[in-house]
């Protein structure tokens, strides 16, 4: 008698979680290299595409923890369309964690990258 | 460092937006204090900010966009679930509760034992002070408890000195007998 195996096929949404989990947070470091921005204006222009994340609240915990650690600072600057704006910015510790990210994150891509290629090629 | 000025928003917001708060307040109580209050205060300047740009009084489905495109409370609340190495370790293992408490315990024993039995007394107190001073430093749970288990074990260990030079203070002054010396001429 063969057991039944269940088959769960992942949706291309529950993929995007798992691979967002331990990057999502580098984007956003690599988004504030250039120079501080605001919570908003970071929603804007890592979620424009839903790949990043799906929705903007979830950007919120994250710049906790990473202020929380110390990955990135705010301060407070005026805005000309409302209230004052919490702005974050990246701070030395932060930039040596994306420098490390960076570094680690070529060779995880050029792994996958191969293995699927590999996989096609056979 | 966040300035506690410009956390406190006074604006009203429209209903729907207020109730969204509303249930994410509530829904973050069981998560770290700071985070929490950090993500609360966060999302509410996304709301004013959204709202503001829009240049015209929110509509109700203005407010319905802004707050779909901001994600449910329970997907803002997996992503603080997910990212909890917020809680730390000293919560989620047992030995973090049991070890302090250990230490206290062995810090009474020394106490108690001292005039029972010294040879067990003394190095339980020598257990509640290295035990006490290493919790303290390491763990910022049960700090008070460590510090509890230090001073009983330093009690534990400055108690005999304090006894025996009370002891040594109080009995008669002990008499020194001089015996003469025995000089040694060497030989011519």
């Amino acid at each position: 008698m063969h057991g039944s195996v269940l088959c769960m096929r992942p949706s291309p949404e529950s993929v995007l979680t798992q691979l967002r989990k331990g990057t999502l947070e580098y984007c956003v470091l690599v988004h504030l290299q250039g120079s501080a921005s605001y919570g908003l204006d970071i929603a804007k222009r890592l979620g424009h595409d839903n790949v990043l994340f799906a929705s903007e609240g979830t950007l919120y915990p994250l710049l906790a923890r990473l202020r929380k650690q110390g990955w990135v600072q705010t301060d407070w600057r005026e805005s000309t369309t409302g209230p004052p704006r919490r702005y974050y910015s990246l701070t030395e510790d932060g930039r040596a964690a994306l420098e490390v990210f960076s570094a680690t994150w070529v060779r995880f891509r050029d792994g996958v990258d191969a293995t699927l290629e590999g996989a096609l090629n056979d | 460092m966040i300035d506690s000025h410009h956390t406190s928003r006074t604006g009203s917001l429209p209903a729907a937006a207020q109730a969204y708060m509303d249930e994410l307040e509530m829904s973050l109580e069981g998560a770290d204090r700071v985070e929490g209050d950090e993500v609360l205060t966060s999302i509410r300047e996304h709301l004013d900010e959204q709202l503001a740009v829009l240049g015209h009084r929110p509509t109700p489905a203005d407010v319905n966009e802004i707050l779909s495109r901001l994600g449910s409370v329970d997907q803002v609340l997996a992503t603080v679930e997910y990212q909890a190495p917020v809680q730390s370790r000293d919560s989620l293992s047992g030995w973090a509760v049991w070890l302090p408490r250990s230490a206290v315990v062995a810090g009474w024993l020394s106490l108690v034992l001292l005039v029972i039995n010294p040879f067990v007394a003394l190095p339980l107190a020598v257990l509640a002070v290295v035990t006490g001073l290493v919790g303290m430093r390491a763990h910022d749970t049960h700090r008070r408890v460590y510090v509890v288990a230090l001073v009983l074990g330093l009690l534990g260990l400055l108690a005999p000195v304090v006894v025996v030079a009370l002891l040594g203070g109080a009995g008669p002054s002990p008499t020194i007998t001089h015996s003469p010396a025995r000089i040694v001429s060497p030989n011519p």
